[in-house]
């Protein structure tokens, strides 16, 4: 799995100035955690409009130099989320953290995404009930409406049920699943992470399928309509759901 | 048969906080065995809500559980396995996200 891309995400309501010092904030973490003449330039891979989203894909000459500040962030992600001590890192990358975890002062949440992993930073003291369900293999539908051709390896599915962008991360070599599928309706398997309090799927990875689907047509639920016909003296719907149900 | 209606005009749907502007109504797999059964007595007020649905008036939700339900009990009730066309027919019922909007099943609804 390509590890070039970093996601930051404010939840709630986000005012321009939180969005602005997010994306100050998280830009001085990344150059904290770059090594002194890497050479990696972060250009803005994908903006979500109506959620403060955003990602980056680095680009360098040395790839290896891209994937050690992504694992980096993911060190990072992992010891924000958890409330823990920041340990082996320099001041500068502890003083990037203070700052975006200043965010969740006025926002619910700060989130860092990875192709490894999703890190949800909640006000201190404000964390959910529960904790976010573990990753489990699914399926989620929905529309492939972004997709980097320069990168090739994340792209984004709207979710039918929500319509709200899937971060989906392709291995390498897995290229072909996705070609000829932008724009269409799909669904795709793999490992889905999701948000602690509404269940929202966030992203999926270890993708192993991605099956296109047909356009839907309007009304065709009328070619169901007394398909398994009725007759007298058949038990009533509810009367089999309730076998089905105390079986 | 249950169809509930959880929901008025302009109140929060279940979920993301997210406004409804129209009536929400859920339907149970019973709702949708009984169309797929053409239950007479049933069917002009399961074709006027799924028209509703349709035309955007109300909007119909229903679990991702009720589509495996709804398959289940019509194969319970022809008592062998549906032949592809028919299961195919049976799904079609899904396929329009204007007329039933699936609410995906996941481990935070299963606790």
């Amino acid at each position: 799995m390509a590890k070039n891309t970093i996601t930051l995400e404010i939840g709630g309501r986000v005012e321009l100035k939180d969005f602005a010092d997010g994306i100050v904030a998280f830009r001085r973490l990344v150059n904290a955690l770059t090594p002194p003449g890497a050479g990696v330039t972060w250009v803005v891979d994908d903006l979500q409009p109506g959620s403060a989203i955003a990602t980056f894909r680095g680009e360098a000459d040395n790839p290896a130099a891209v994937e050690m500040i992504v694992s980096g962030c993911d060190r990072v992600g992992v010891a924000m989320a958890s409330h823990s001590e920041l340990s082996g890192f320099g001041g500068r990358v502890v003083s990037a953290v203070h700052r975006i975890k200043a965010l969740t002062r006025t926002t619910e949440y700060v989130r860092l995404e990875t192709s490894a992993g999703d890190y949800t930073i909640y006000p201190n003291g404000h964390n959910p009930p529960k904790p976010a369900p573990p990753p489990s293999i699914g399926a989620i539908t929905g529309r492939i409406q972004t997709l980097s051709n320069r990168s090739g390896l994340r792209f984004n599915l709207y979710d039918t049920v929500r319509d709200k962008a899937v971060a989906c991360y392709l291995a390498s070599g897995q290229e072909e699943l996705i070609r000829e599928a932008w724009g269409q309706r799909a669904t795709v398997t793999g490992q889905v992470s999701r948000e602690a309090v509404t269940g929202r799927p966030v992203a999926i990875r270890q993708i192993v399928d991605i099956t296109t689907l047909d356009e839907p047509v309007p009304g065709s639920y009328r070619q169901a309509r007394g398909v398994v016909p009725w007759q007298s003296g058949n038990p009533l719907p509810e009367d089999v759901m309730r076998l089905l149900r105390d079986a | 048969m249950a169809i509930r209606q959880p929901a008025a005009r302009g109140c929060h749907a279940p979920f993301e906080g997210r406004l409804i502007a129209t009536a929400a109504v859920y339907w149970d797999a019973n709702a949708f065995l009984s169309y797929i059964n053409g239950l007479p007595d049933r069917m002009p007020v399961l074709d006027a809500l799924l028209g509703s649905s349709a035309g955007g008036s109300i909007q119909i939700y229903t679990s991702a559980i009720s589509q495996v339900e709804v398959a289940f009990a019509a194969s319970e009730q022809r008592q062998k396995a549906l032949d592809a066309d028919m299961e195919r027919k049976i799904n079609s019922l899904w396929d329009d996200p204007k007329a039933v909007v699936l609410v995906e099943y996941h481990d935070g609804i299963g606790r």
